[in-house]
């Protein structure tokens, strides 16, 4: 099948459900009288988006550079820790515990602190999103380098290879699957955690981003502009995911199962 | 890279015990003459493959010595699997050893050692794209590639079938034999020891000893050696070596 044809046979099916999806919430509006304020209707969400289109799109934009700043922050922090942690086994078990429990602990709740920490604007959301979405990359990392083939590891140390030399080119290559698992994950992370960033720490008026955009509007009750800001900001996740897909794809595409 | 002189290898009272308590070989006193092919036989799970291992300085003998005739001699293996890089085409698997070793010609010496092996068509495929005898003939060229001074071959062919596994015997006789290399191979196969070995060293059971020694004294290693009678009777003398090893009546 045609890269075309398979992209479209692949596409369909989420598209259809989607479209039957936003009829099914057009019509049940119109049918229940559901005010605007409660649930606004699809068209009324487009509407929302084409009469402030600069507003939103610079927000977006906002939003979209720290999620990327945030993302490669924590996709380098998560495969440099997790090679080191593989590397020193003390390291790994004293640290390992910590990176979950950092998981666990709810953003929300940290948000404010790194507004304390990073300042108010754009670097507290970048901690954010990088926090949230570091975790996955660390745990792939770590998984994928201590499932390198032994067998392979020996071949190494056989030709006297050296720790940097066996991770660039044995540990990070055989990795690769199960980082870029971890990479998928965080991506649609970053997004949410720059979204909770801007919600605690970012700036409003001219310089607002879409978590500001989304409280703003909701102390106005304009769900219409919520849900434009909302749909913006999972188109964004959208992009980055499918980025790291195509990253991925690239690069494993011969000799990896996984993308065949 | 240049080649250095082949080592001698000398096994003096070597043992190995695994979990502290199986005895996989008992002291052990065993000669590998400089420059020559010695191949180790004996029944599965004898400890041919510690042996090897242990003069590969991949594990340590709990006991005795092992001593080379030369220092630090340049080793390269041969694994039963072909342990290939799936991510690195043949030719970058093949370079592999010396581009470890920052080797300056790195190009032209793979080059030549896929045109050895006969697989200068192949260069650019991947290892999900070759057949099992193209992913060992790879194995061999990467063992090849710096000039070993000391060839281990742990059973490379064992899981091959029989004509590809002959035609790989010819491709390692017409490779190996005649290098400045002292070779080690394990292997099950008493055709295979006898048509590649200047020496076979038969082995008994687990704990593994010496049983026998046989000089093969022959020439040139061509496919048509299968077919003389002194090959025929060499083998069955290497058989009934084996199965007196084993304890069974010859």
């Amino acid at each position: 099948m045609k890269g075309g044809a398979r992209f479209w046979s692949l596409s369909w099916p989420p598209l259809l459900v989607v479209c039957l999806l936003l009829i099914i919430w057009q019509v049940a509006v119109g049918l229940f009288s559901i005010p605007p304020y409660m649930l606004p209707s699809p068209v009324q969400v487009l509407q929302a988006l084409v009469d402030e289109p600069s507003r939103l799109l610079a927000a977006t934009g906002r939003t979209a550079m720290a999620m990327l700043v945030g993302f490669a922050c924590s996709a380098i922090g998560g495969i440099v820790l997790g090679s080191c942690l593989t590397w020193v086994p003390l390291a790994r078990r004293g640290v390992y515990p910590l990176t979950l429990i950092l998981q666990m602990v709810p953003l929300v709740a940290i948000a404010p602190m790194l507004v304390v920490w990073f300042g108010w604007g754009i670097p507290s959301v970048i901690a954010a999103a990088c926090i949230v979405s570091i975790f996955p990359v660390i745990a792939s990392t770590l998984d994928g380098l201590q499932s390198v083939d032994p067998g392979l590891r020996e071949l190494f140390r056989i030709y006297g290879a050296g720790k940097m030399r066996t991770w660039w080119m044995l540990g990070f290559p055989a990795a690769l699957p199960n980082i870029f698992t971890g990479l998928r994950i965080a991506a649609g992370l970053a997004v949410i955690g720059a979204i909770v960033g801007e919600f605690v720490g970012s700036y409003g008026g001219d310089q607002a981003p879409l978590g500001s955009v989304i409280t703003s509007a909701l102390k106005q009750t304009r769900t219409d502009v919520v849900f434009a800001a909302i749909a913006l900001a999972a188109a964004l996740g959208f992009a980055l995911f499918g980025l790291v897909n195509l990253l991925g794809w690239w690069l494993l595409r011969r000799w990896h199962t996984s993308v065949h | 890279m240049e080649a250095g002189l082949a080592p001698g290898v000398e096994l003096v009272g070597v043992s190995k015990r695994f979990d502290d308590s199986i005895d996989v070989v008992d002291r052990v006193d065993l000669t590998i003459p400089a420059g020559k092919f010695v191949v180790l036989l004996g029944p599965t799970g004898c400890g041919k493959t510690t042996i090897l291992r242990m003069v590969g300085g991949l594990e340590c003998p709990d006991e005795g010595e092992i001593r080379f005739t030369q220092s630090a001699p340049r080793t390269a293996f041969c694994f039963q699997e072909p342990r290939l890089l799936p991510w690195r085409n043949v030719r970058r698997n093949v370079g592999l050893p010396l581009e470890l070793a920052r080797h300056h010609e790195l190009d032209e010496v793979v080059n030549d050692v896929l045109e050895l092996v006969e697989l200068t068509d192949a260069a650019e495929r991947m290892p999900a794209a070759l057949s099992g005898g193209m992913k060992m003939r790879t194995s061999l060229a990467r063992a090849l590639v710096s000039s070993p001074d000391l060839l281990l071959l742990d059973e490379p062919f064992g899981a091959l079938d029989e004509v590809t596994r002959f035609r790989l015997d010819e491709d390692v006789a017409r490779l190996v034999r005649g290098r400045d290399t002292t070779s080690l191979m394990v292997t099950h196969s008493i055709s295979e020891a006898v048509f590649l070995a200047d020496e076979v060293i038969v082995l008994s059971p687990r704990p593994a000893q010496v049983v026998e020694r046989f000089q093969v004294d022959f020439g040139e290693r061509l496919p048509q050696w299968r077919a003389t009678p002194e090959f025929a009777r060499l083998t069955s003398q290497v058989y009934e070596a084996l199965r007196a090893g084993m304890g069974e009546p010859v």
